[in-house]
């Protein structure tokens, strides 16, 4: 099931549409990274455009290349860990990637009080984080009068 | 449209009464069907962000407007055990063609969408008037027939129901016990109120159709203006722009399997996993049914806090388990019959008594059969199940875990003396 | 006598504004609402400026360039208030929307009422040696207001418990709340168990749903809620009251409006009656209108401003002084357990135990709230999610059951606590200008003494709430640091004395017979409960004191 785009600003200064291949990986990393393996395509697409106008742009490409160096084998989620996440100088973009997925904003600084940056609103109602910890997208209806009443029916699993 | 009459009798109010019953909860089940089949992520495509604002409050209005129908049910079961009555929560199987009721229209489990509003428009339309010219126009559609729209809403029946109280000398018809009565301080029904004696009756039925159709000059609170007013939202939205598409493509009337239930011809599931969750959605549905009218029935006089806690373990199953079930069906596909479409909550009843009067019995069913059913959870979550069926079967186990402490003493009481028979009473 | 252009002006098209211009057209007057901000645009707009605006603060769903550069609202204490520098002084932190609908659009929508001893302090608690000197009685008691906060309640339609607040602190409420109460959350109801009957200080916590002008059915053509969580600054649905209803019903029952326009002065004749209001557009146009009766409703910091540009209805020097609010505190912990926050109104239930009391001789009383946001205010759930990560050591499944353990466990408390009135916090006319060239506020404000005792108390009733519900990485932030609760009160105080006071019990410049001042810049003290249906129960009661004197000059 696609999206409509109908005229939705998606490019804010990006050099150009992302060619398959690296939307793919993009994609690839991304469900490792965020832990959701059903990541809607047209917003991979958009995030990667964003992130292609954004200062992180040099690391982002070091992080594709990297991850395609061992994106096929069966141990591509400890690799990702180890030798992306675990590369300090790697890490701000990893954790912009992470935040595009989970609330469409990207971070200005990692020290408090944090700085965030949106993109348009399609994106900001399409933030994953909000249904996975139990909650909605802030200015979405969560649901029926009263729902708040009782533990979420999308309530994350706990943590044994 | 039902014939001219009024009612006079005890049996004739007492019947009136059952379909009333089953009119308000069919009705309620129509509802949520549609409420469940909207789309909720713009993921799911087929709607803009503006859009699923519109979506996501059309589905918030129909869930409360199909709680009320539930409150009016309550309200229904209230009138019925103040006369001497029995709750009734039968129903007939989806779906039911518009001869069944003198309602003249067809109650079905359809998605949302302008066949289904407008069939909820008419179920709730004001009694004292015929449709509008502006909404006979409203109405119609491209391929729609030329008759007259003819039809009886819910509100005359509700006019019968109000002529029988009335009629029906006020000693003689309430006889049964007022610690029968269920308030909202013993079951989570906000707006629940006691039925006592003619006055209480009569309010209740204002209270009814005040919300359904609302009063003369004053509909703009009520159901029946409330989906006119989303039905010309809908028809607004879907002339601007590439398709606008608000609903799951979910299949209409489905049932969860081959079994002899009431009646009807019903679709059945195709694919083998939705059509288990579609069972446990039945099976739940059923014996939460059978919770309440039970609760509705028992006199709870010395017991309020025990049948405090069984009532909220009943209520509980709705938003925690019957939610997430029927939202999530309609993410599961129908099957290779239905190409292209979603499966959907049945509401199935089949067979089965209500829970017996004696109290322990009661609990120790529904203890055994929370536990079966949590068995079929366990199954089901081992399966490729994902939100929110996921999580209405682990709400399940947490519901059927729980039940032992919720309703520790019920049946532990005092000794069921004569006291608590059912039917005895006047006014104490 | 020459005929004047209107038989009511009303400047300010806010909630105390659309009130009184709703009734006063009901009964037949003509009535034109000048109103310095513009028109939102459709609330779908307004939730799409929202959704990319970082900070969400309440104006970021208002934001337009000319009305934000020409009626300037304040986000912050310094955009547009002169006030002395924060390093050296306390600032006044509460701020408000100049918009047709006013503050509403962004209010959480909270409508406890004043308690009995708020309106009669003075006398209740007599002259305690630790009471300021500014706390008076009101000059009308909770029994006459009371039927007008019924009014009120009906008017905005208010959803709560009449089990619960009938007869607090021997306030009666003389008709039910016209909707059942807004369901209180899984978090409250988790609270309530472990704190409910438990006393600290002698006074037994007793968590109740608040009361609020929030559907918790259909009422008045509007939605019951869905929880979208977004209160404040906006609800997408309308299920939240706010005051273009009742500009929409004033327009239908027969007013005008005019948008875009400042008003600049107000013009006092020789028989000390004013008639004639002058105000600019936002082009520039210099304009001006006249009315048997002029009602100034522009909230409590530009009612006392063009009161002053004016020079009138100041005879007793206390015009712009008393500037009071709620000092606000908000507190977080971490539950044991998950409770669920981000999910429903960011408030549905508080304590109201601490309102009343003889304590009030000596220190402020003030309201609780719990609250379902979470830790929201700190950044929530984005803080979260940049500190797991770049903790280097958790992405996917892991990194998810890292945030989702802290974010579903955060609680958020908070207390309103009451201000005391002082003369010298006030608002003045500054010699900064705006872009239409009218003077800024002039902004003086430092809590007193008697409402910081309230806070410190606060702060230690709601650190008592932590310990008994086992919560940890509990932050209390500074003792005496304070938030604005967005209750702007006291510039125009209501009294029976000309000397002392600027209106009389019915809203009346003691100085000009034809001018009445509505708003929360009437309230003489201000207890601590939200001031919104205080403002409309008093508008009401004012409509009809204006209503009378109108069909009495006919």
């Amino acid at each position: 099931m696609t999206r409509r785009k109908l005229g939705n600003e998606i490019l804010r200064g990006a050099p150009g549409p992302a060619d398959p291949t690296m939307l793919e990986e993009f994609l690839a990393l991304s469900r490792i990274l965020t832990g959701v393996e059903d990541l809607d395509r047209d917003l991979g697409k958009q995030y990667l455009e964003r992130l292609a106008g954004s200062p992180e742009q040099p690391l982002i490409q070091q992080i594709l290349e990297r991850f395609r160096k061992f994106k096929e084998e069966e141990s591509v989620a400890k690799r990702v860990k180890k030798e992306i996440v675990g590369d300090a100088k790697l890490r701000p973009a990893v954790c912009q990637v992470i935040l595009l997925w989970f609330t469409s904003a990207t971070f200005e600084s990692e020290t408090p009080p944090i700085k965030l940056h949106y993109g348009n609103q399609e994106e900001y109602f399409s933030g994953i984080v909000w249904t996975l910890m139990g909650a909605h997208v802030p200015g979405l209806p969560g649901g029926y009068f009263g729902h708040w009443r009782y533990a979420p029916e999308n309530e994350p699993k706990r943590a044994k | 449209m039902r014939a001219p009459g009024t009612i006079r009798t005890r049996s004739e109010l007492l019947k009136l009464l059952c379909e009333a019953a089953e009119l308000e909860h069919g009705i309620a089940c129509s509802y949520l069907y549609a409420a469940f089949s909207l789309r909720r992520d713009i993921s799911e495509g087929g709607m803009t962000w503006e859009e699923q604002q519109k979506v996501r409050r059309w589905a918030g209005q129909l869930y409360f407007i199909a709680s009320q129908e539930m409150l009016h049910l309550a309200l229904v079961w209230n009138m019925t055990t103040a006369i001497g009555g029995t709750p009734y929560y039968l129903r007939p199987n989806f779906p039911q063609g518009s001869k069944y009721y003198p309602l003249n229209l067809p109650i079905e489990l359809e998605p949302f969408g302008c066949r289904s509003l407008r069939r909820f428009i008419l179920y709730e339309h004001p009694q004292e008037q015929s449709p509008s010219h502006d909404l006979k126009k409203l109405l119609r559609f491209q391929g729609d027939d030329a008759e007259d729209i003819e039809f009886g809403s819910v509100g005359e029946l509700y006019g019968l129901i109000a002529s029988g109280f009335r009629n029906i000398k006020e000693k003689e018809l309430f006889i049964g016990s007022p610690s029968q009565q269920m308030t909202e301080k013993l079951v989570h029904f906000p707006d629940l109120v006691a039925v006592t004696g003619r006055n209480s009756a009569l309010s209740a039925i204002e209270e009814i159709t005040e919300q359904g159709e609302g009063r003369i000059h004053h509909r703009e609170n009520s159901h029946f203006e409330t989906f006119v007013e989303i039905f010309k939202e809908l028809l607004q939205a879907g002339g601007s722009g590439p398709r606008f598409v608000p609903a799951r493509p979910v299949m209409r009337n489905p049932s969860a399997g081959n079994e002899r239930g009431y009646g009807a011809n019903a679709n059945p599931i195709d694919d083998p996993l939705a059509g288990e969750v579609a069972a446990l959605f039945d099976s739940v549905y059923s014996l939460m049914l059978r919770m309440l009218a039970w609760s509705f029935e028992f006199d709870a006089a010395g017991a309020e806090q025990q049948l405090k806690r069984f009532c909220s373990a009943a209520i509980d199953l709705m938003p925690r388990v019957l939610l997430p079930l029927g939202e999530g069906l309609t993410l599961m596909p129908a099957g290779k019959k239905y190409p292209g479409k979603t499966a959907g909550a049945g509401f199935g009843l089949t067979r089965h008594t209500s829970l017996p009067p004696n109290e322990k019995n009661a609990s120790l069913l529904c203890r055994e059969r929370l536990r079966e059913l949590a068995e079929t959870a366990k199954r089901l979550l081992a399966e490729d199940l994902s939100n929110p069926a996921r999580a209405g079967c682990q709400h399940l186990l947490e519901i059927a875990d729980g039940f032992d402490d919720r309703v520790a003493g019920i049946g532990r009481g005092k000794n069921v003396s004569a006291a608590r028979k059912r039917g005895s009473h006047h006014g104490k | 006598m020459n005929k004047r252009d209107f038989d009511v002006v009303v400047v300010g098209a806010g909630v105390a504004g659309a009130m009184v211009a709703y009734r006063l057209a009901q009964g037949g007057a003509q009535v034109l609402i000048l109103e310095a901000g513009s028109r939102n645009p459709s609330r779908a707009e307004m939730v799409g400026k929202y959704a990319i605006a970082f900070p969400k603060t309440p104006h970021s769903p208002y934001v337009e360039r000319e009305s934000d550069l020409k009626a300037p609202s304040p986000d912050g204490p310094a955009d547009y208030y002169v006030q002395p520098d924060p390093s050296t002084h306390t600032q006044y932190l509460s701020t408000y929307e100049r918009r047709t609908g006013g503050s509403t659009w962004h209010w959480l929508g909270h409508t406890p009422r004043l308690l009995r001893s708020d309106f009669r302090m003075r006398a209740t608690y007599g002259k305690g040696a630790g009471m300021p000197p500014g706390i008076v009685n009101w000059p009308i008691s909770y029994d006459d207001l009371e039927p007008w906060y019924c009014e009120a309640e009906r008017e905005m339609g208010v959803a709560g418990s009449d089990e619960e607040w009938n007869n607090l602190f021997d306030s009666p409420r003389s008709k039910p709340f016209p909707m059942s109460k807004i369901w209180p959350s899984y978090s409250d109801n988790w609270i309530a168990a472990r704190i409910n009957g438990k006393a600290f200080d002698r006074i037994k916590y007793c968590v109740k749903s608040t009361p609020a002008a929030r559907n918790s059915t259909a009422y008045d053509g509007r939605p019951a809620c869905a929880g979208n969580s977004i209160c404040v600054p906006l609800c997408p649905i309308g299920a939240k009251y706010d005051a273009s209803v009742h500009v929409a019903k004033a327009l239908a029952a027969g007013a005008s409006l005019r948008e875009e326009c400042v008003a600049t002065g107000i013009e006092k004749d020789k028989d000390e009656s004013v008639h004639k209001v002058s105000f600019v557009t936002y082009g520039g146009a210099r304009e001006s209108v006249t009315a048997e009766i002029v009602v100034v409703a522009a909230h409590a910091i530009e009612t006392p401003k063009l009161l002053l540009m004016s020079r009138i209805a100041n005879s007793s020097d206390t015009v712009g002084r008393y500037l009071m609010d709620h000092l606000s505190k908000s507190v977080y912990g971490m539950a044991p357990e998950p409770l669920f926050p981000f999910r429903g109104p960011p408030s549905t239930s508080g304590i109201e135990s601490f309102r009343d009391g003889e304590f009030r001789k000596k220190q402020a009383g003030f309201r609780v709230s719990l609250n379902n946001d979470g830790w929201s205010r700190k950044g929530a759930p984005y803080a979260e999610i940049v500190d797991a990560v770049m903790s280097g050591k958790l992405i996917g499944r892991e990194l998810q059951a890292a945030v989702f353990a802290q974010v579903t466990r955060q609680i958020r408390l908070s207390c309103s606590v009451e201000v005391a009135p002082d003369r010298n916090n006030r608002v003045e006319l500054s010699a900064r200008t705006d872009a239409l060239g009218l003077p800024r506020p002039k902004i003086t404000f430092t809590p007193p003494e008697y409402s910081y005792r309230g806070l410190l108390h606060a702060n230690k009733a709601l650190g008592n709430i932590f310990k008994l519900i086992g919560a940890t990485e509990i932050d209390m932030g500074k003792p005496r640091a304070y938030d604005g609760a967005g209750h702007i009160m006291g510039t125009c105080r209501m009294g029976n004395h000309a000397k002392s006071s600027v209106v009389d019990a019915h809203c009346r410049s003691h100085d000009h017979k034809n001018l009445f001042i509505v708003g929360s810049a009437v309230f003489p003290t201000v207890g601590s409960p939200n001031p919104t249906l205080t403002i409309a129960a008093l508008a009401l009661r004012a409509a009809h004191e204006i209503n009378r004197q109108l069909g009495s000059s006919r």
